[in-house]
This record gives structure tokens, C-alpha cells and sequence, in this order.
């Protein structure tokens, strides 16, 4: 069923939400990738499964932003993304969680560089964290923020398609990586693929 | 693994971003990434936390 009534404010914010939180991620990801390829600090298994569920986090804006672009978005919808996205940023927090613990005693380094003094696994546990109050707060106010169909443009059709992108970056960067090998090594220090 | 799981990912959502619609396999694809990425997580913390109560 085609749903396009007028927009109003608070569905605006919906559908601009669900833009930022895939805007959002995109950044962590290029990060990610900036981190692995500029600075060349190959991502370790744990870091990879935290990127793995940031991704499986994006399923939930996307999946709102593409409903609202065929009209067929419902608050139904709307809230089953979140509590995708929701899911997904509760598992990676589990193993944001663990990276953290793992390096905790006193005078260890941490695992890679610093970023405003935080490691990249710390700002992974906040973003997850900020994603589960973004998604539980989205939920709440599902029947006001629900886009009404009406609200897609070029900025997100823009959007998604640097999401692509990353994924498909980030496929080519972990064949590079892990190579003919069934798991990644702990520390991986080159690309198995090319040795 | 990672590159068994990271195909799922980005075959999902390639398809979701072409076809410009979600359907049950996603959703099911969805699912099975979650489900592989745990076992991945529980083959690789296999080291005990330098911590204790």
C-alpha cells in the first residue's frame, strides 16, 4: 500500500534521523577504513566484528529510509528497523565491551592509536551506546517520527550509496587481510592474501 | 569466516539498495550474519580478561 500524506515536522525529523544515523556510521566506517589504510593499523578480529555489527546496525535506517522512498513506510516498520538497529548495537557493544576489558591493566598500550585520547574500540562501545538511546527513543515516539512517505530526496539517495560503497570497501579490505585463511590472526600485522 | 560473513553483508545490502525494497530474506540474511558473527566472536575470545574481582 503506497503511503504518502503530507509531511509534517516531527516526520521530517524521523526521516532525517534515520539519515543521520546512517550518515553517521558511514563516518565510523571511512574511519575505519582511513585507519587501516592511511595510518596502516591492520584491524584486529575483534575490531572487525565491532565493524560487522555497525554495519548490521545501518540495516535499520536503511530499511526505513528505503520504505519511506516506495511509500510504504508504517510505524510498524519504522520501529521494526530500530529494534534491528537496536539488537545489532547491544551485540556490538558486547564486544566493544570485551576489546575494552582486554586492555585495561595499568600501563597497558591499547590496541592501535588514540583518537582525542580514547582508543577506537572506546568511542566503538559510545557509539553503540548512543545507538541504543537513539533507537529507544525513535521507538518511543514511533507514531510521530514515522516518515509519511513524502520525505525522500537526493541527499539520501546520496547517502546510501556511499553505504554501498564502504561495504564493498570493506569486503576487498578483509579478503586483502584474512587471504585463504579461516580466521584472522589475533595481531595481524600484514595481508595474507599477498604473502 | 570473516570473508564468508562479510559477503552476506554486502550482498544483503547491495540487494536491498537495488531492488529498492526489503524483503523476508533479507530480514533472513539478516539473521544468519548475526548468528555467524557470534560464533566468530566466541572462536576468537578464547584469551581469559587480565582482570578479577
Amino acid at each position: 500500500m503506497i503511503n504518502t500524506k503530507q509531511s509534517t515536522l516531527a516526520s521530517k525529523l524521523g526521516f532525517w534521523g534515520a539519515n543521520l544515523f546512517l550518515f553517521a556510521y558511514n563516518f565510523v566506517l571511512a574511519g575505519g577504513l582511513f585507519f587501516q589504510f592511511a595510518l596502516h593499523e591492520f584491524p584486529c578480529p575483534l575490531c572487525m566484528i565491532q565493524r560487522y555489527f555497525m554495519m548490521l546496525a545501518c540495516f535499520g535506517p536503511l530499511y526505513i529510509i528505503l520504505a519511506t522512498k516506495k511509500g510504504t513506510i508504517t510505524p510498524q516498520k519504522f520501529m521494526r528497523g530500530y529494534g534491528m538497529s537496536l539488537l545489532a548495537a547491544l551485540l556490538g557493544a558486547s564486544a566493544s565491551i570485551r576489546h575494552v576489558l582486554l586492555h585495561i591493566a595499568p600501563n597497558d598500550p591499547g590496541y592501535g592509536s588514540a583518537v582525542l585520547g580514547l582508543h577506537t574500540y572506546t568511542w566503538a562501545l559510545i557509539s553503540f551506546i548512543v545507538v541504543m538511546f537513539f533507537c529507544a527513543f525513535m521507538m518511543m515516539f514511533s507514531k510521530e517520527l514515522c516518515p509519511k512517505g513524502s520525505e525522500y530526496n537526493v541527499i539520501a539517495t546520496i547517502n546510501i550509496w556511499i553505504f554501498a560503497v564502504l561495504i564493498v570497501a570493506n569486503l576487498f579490505a578483509i579478503i586483502a587481510e584474512e587471504g585463504f585463511h579461516f580466521l584472522l590472526p589475533s595481531d595481524p600485522t600484514k595481508y595474507l592474501l599477498f604473502s | 569466516m570473516d570473508i564468508i560473513i562479510m559477503i552476506i553483508i554486502t550482498l544483503m545490502f547491495l540487494r536491498m539498495i537495488i531492488r529498492g525494497k526489503v524483503s523476508k530474506f533479507d530480514f533472513t540474511m539478516w539473521v544468519v550474519a548475526c548468528i555467524l558473527i557470534l560464533i566468530l566472536f566466541k572462536l576468537h575470545a578464547t584469551s581469559t580478561l587480565p582482570i578479577s574481582l
